[in-house]
């Protein structure tokens, strides 16, 4: 499943994913991997996503019934 | 040293996709060990070829009793069957006819008798059915054992 909240946290900071990956220390496949759903990152790097977007973990991962990510 | 990094250069998703490949990687060496032994042996025959295969042969086991150690060390058995004694026995039976029939066909190919060939089947089948079940049994009572004692050593820490 697609994951649009890390996608939209990411711009609302105006970063690209280059940039993001750069910060955390990953690739920036990895940081669209991530985005697209096509990889499930650890509890630390979900961690470390949030700090840098400044979101807490239920912002950006939680899976809710009514607002499942796409 | 600038050449060798003793950090990871690879992140998280970069080292599970290394993991693959090199998982993919132990079997494709695993299988293709298997089928130049399986086919030299055929080819050429047990007896002249015992002494160039033993190399391989002894990579092989390495392999094959590394992946049995380290998966009853750490309580795994297999991604889909369960450690039963039915599926354990018929999973035995079924590599013991496999490697009986191809035993029988070299007995055949070398003395061109059927009646000796049926034998030969015959024999190997009960023998490698009897070891390979016996092992597997064991194996997986070894497997309960330590999946017993990982699940009790969790409880402890969380007492």
């Amino acid at each position: 499943m697609k994951n649009l909240k890390v996608k939209l946290a990411r711009m609302e900071k105006d970063m690209s994913q280059t940039e993001l990956a750069r910060r955390i220390g990953v690739t920036r496949q990895t940081i669209g991997m991530v985005e697209s759903g096509d990889y499930n990152p650890t509890l630390n790097l979900c961690i470390q996503i949030c700090k840098e977007l400044g979101k807490t973990l239920n912002d950006l991962f939680w899976e809710d019934n009514d607002n499942e990510m796409v | 040293m600038k050449w060798f990094n003793r950090k990871s250069n690879l992140d998280e998703m970069q080292e599970l996709k290394l993991l693959k490949i090199e998982s993919r990687g132990f079997w494709i060496g695993f299988f293709g060990l298997f089928v130049a032994i399986a086919a030299q042996t055929f080819f050429y025959g047990a007896e002249n070829v015992q002494h160039t295969l033993a190399g391989e042969f002894i990579v092989l086991m390495l392999m094959g009793i590394y992946l049995m150690g380290g998966c009853l060390r750490n309580g795994i058995w297999d991604r889909h069957l369960p450690a039963t004694p039915v599926v354990n026995i018929g999973l035995s039976l079924l590599a013991a006819a496999i490697a009986s029939l191809f035993n029988a066909v070299c007995s055949y190919r070398d003395y061109q008798s059927a009646s000796g060939a049926f034998a030969v089947f015959i024999v190997y089948f009960f023998m490698l059915g009897t070891v390979l079940s016996v092992t597997l049994c064991i194996c997986s009572a070894l497997y309960h054992r330590k999946k017993r004692r990982l699940e009790e050593e969790n409880t402890d820490e969380e007492n």
